[in-house]
């Protein structure tokens, strides 16, 4: 779907480079991660990927066509959810939802069923003025549904909700990976990221560090062992390698002699990969 | 051209909801009281002159400024540019609704003055291309302010620059000293409308106006792009 080969971006009247020369590929029907701490050069990369900055160095392709070849029909094929609340205040959810479909070919007439996959139903009346930052992340999220496009960026889509609703938000991210949409989805929230993402990459000063699976990530820069509890006299903790692991004689011996309480690979959370890779934490 | 009709719609919602409107009404309302009151000094077409320059062209710049100031910080911006529509839509969208409601006032205003006794062509140019011009101005100012009191601000200067070409309608030097000022143009066609003024005047004026509304409309598209 997107292929960007090499770009590199400079702000105009500043010294350094924002973007060194990255380079990656989304498949069509993926869910790729694009994570980083702030200043790595996530937005800026998104903003070159919807066409909001241009004068940048290598080739970014949509489709199969460079992306400076698409007119305005390009923000048919695309739905932006962005970071921060950006909705009309003084209008309800219906009518700013009324407001931006009009733009599209093809839009639903009703405006219920999208609001009702957000939890929105209710409010639907409500002036935007009145909502929680929840309920303005919600509308963000419904708006870029509106349209059907081939392809979505969320940006942080879990941020500012509760747990029920930004579950309620990430079973909507599956339901259209299930139907073959392409998502690029930005986050801080290594645990959404890990959930979502068949791919992610991770950006520090304006590189990409490392690109995988989250799994493959993690069995790459974690340890290949596992961590017995058990609980007999006193909790005790045993590591064995994974290496032939039911061939062990120790562990073999304990798992059946002992009362094992926990067991647990010892694999890195993405956080932990991240640290490794760029020496940094995600802030 | 239909996604352009559905933003003015929706302009019109937006300045309605942010009570402009009323606003707008209030003010016309307002300065309609004061003309009955000094309606007996005399001939008032100088203070009509000043007066809808001042209300419905002037206050194009302070309502773009501040829907666009309202837009900054919804955020509004961003979501527009991913639109598949070209952002000129959005500034052209304000400006003519905007450039419309200053004619409104104006219309009224002279009416409740001047009866039927004016010229409309020239009070409609004169009020829609500088109301237009001035919303532009509102833009860029708007765009480049950080905040409320950063605009007001930057808008002082501009006021008094742009009210320099007043002097004139008071004998104050000829129109042709503030030629370079945005505003001349404007108020010696809006001059025209209720005194008559020969052609070339007008030609001149009329020029003079065009050009400045173009130069305000790149201003404005260059400064609001730079927010995206």
């Amino acid at each position: 779907m997107f292929t960007v080969k090499q770009l590199v971006f400079c702000y105009p009247h500043s010294k350094d480079t924002t973007l060194r020369g990255i380079s990656f590929s989304i498949e069509k029907g993926e869910i790729f991660g694009f994570l980083g701490p702030s200043g790595a050069g996530k937005s800026t990369t998104q903003k070159i990927l919807y066409k909001l900055l241009t004068g940048y160095q290598g080739e970014v392709l949509f489709c199969g066509k460079p992306l400076r070849d698409w007119d305005r029909s390009f923000y048919e094929r695309i739905g932006v959810s962005f970071e921060l609340p950006n909705n009309y205040l003084k209008l309800s959810a219906r009518e700013n939802l009324k407001f931006f479909a009009a733009f599209y070919p093809n839009t639903p007439a009703d405006f219920m069923p999208v609001l009702e996959k957000v939890g929105l139903a209710a409010d639907a009346d409500k002036l935007v003025s009145d909502f929680s930052k929840g309920m303005k992340m919600r509308l963000n999220f419904a708006r870029a549904l509106l349209h059907n496009p081939d392809m979505y960026f969320f940006d942080e889509p879990t941020s500012g909700l509760d747990p029920v609703n930004a579950n309620k938000i990430k079973d909507i991210i599956k339901e259209l990976k299930a139907k073959g949409k392409t998502i690029f989805l930005t986050t801080h929230n290594m645990f959404d990221a890990d959930q979502l993402c068949d791919r992610v990459a991770l950006l520090h000063q304006g590189g990409i560090k490392a690109m995988d699976a989250p799994a493959e990530l993690k069995l790459k820069y974690g340890e290949k062992n596992i961590k017995v509890i058990t609980a007999n006299s006193a909790m005790k903790e045993y590591i064995f390698p994974l290496e032939n692991i039911g061939k062990n004689p120790d562990f073999l011996k304990i798992i059946s002699q002992q009362e094992v309480i926990a067991m647990h690979s010892q694999e890195a959370t993405l956080e932990e990969v991240f640290i490794k890779v760029t020496g940094q934490t995600l802030v | 051209m239909k996604q352009f009709v559905h933003l003015l719609k929706w302009d019109v919602v937006l300045l309605n909801r942010n009570r402009l409107f009323i606003l707008a009404a209030a003010m016309a309302a307002i300065y309609i009281g004061i003309f009955y009151l000094i309606k007996p000094l005399g001939n008032l077409t100088i203070i009509v002159i000043v007066l809808i320059y001042n209300d419905p062209v002037i206050t194009g710049f302070l309502f773009a400024s501040v829907l666009l100031m309202f837009d900054k910080n919804q955020h509004m911006v961003s979501a527009i540019t991913v639109l598949p529509i070209p952002f000129t839509f959005y500034l052209l969208s304000k400006t003519v609704v905007l450039a419309t409601l200053a004619v409104l006032s104006a219309f009224v205003m002279a009416f409740a003055t001047h009866g039927l006794g004016f010229n409309y062509f020239h009070l409609f140019c004169a009020t829609f291309i500088s109301a237009f011009m001035f919303s532009c101005f509102g833009f860029a100012i708007g765009a480049v302010s950080k905040t409320f009191n950063q605009l007001l601000l930057y808008s002082i200067p501009f006021f008094i620059i742009t009210a320099l070409p007043f002097l004139a309608l008071f004998d104050v030097g000829e129109p042709a000293y503030y030629f370079l000022i945005p505003s001349t143009g404007g108020l010696e066609i809006l001059r025209s409308a209720f005194e008559p003024n020969s052609f070339l005047h007008n030609i001149g004026s009329y020029g003079q106006m065009l050009i400045w509304a173009a130069v305000s409309w790149w201003m404005a598209v260059k400064a609001t792009t730079r927010l995206i």
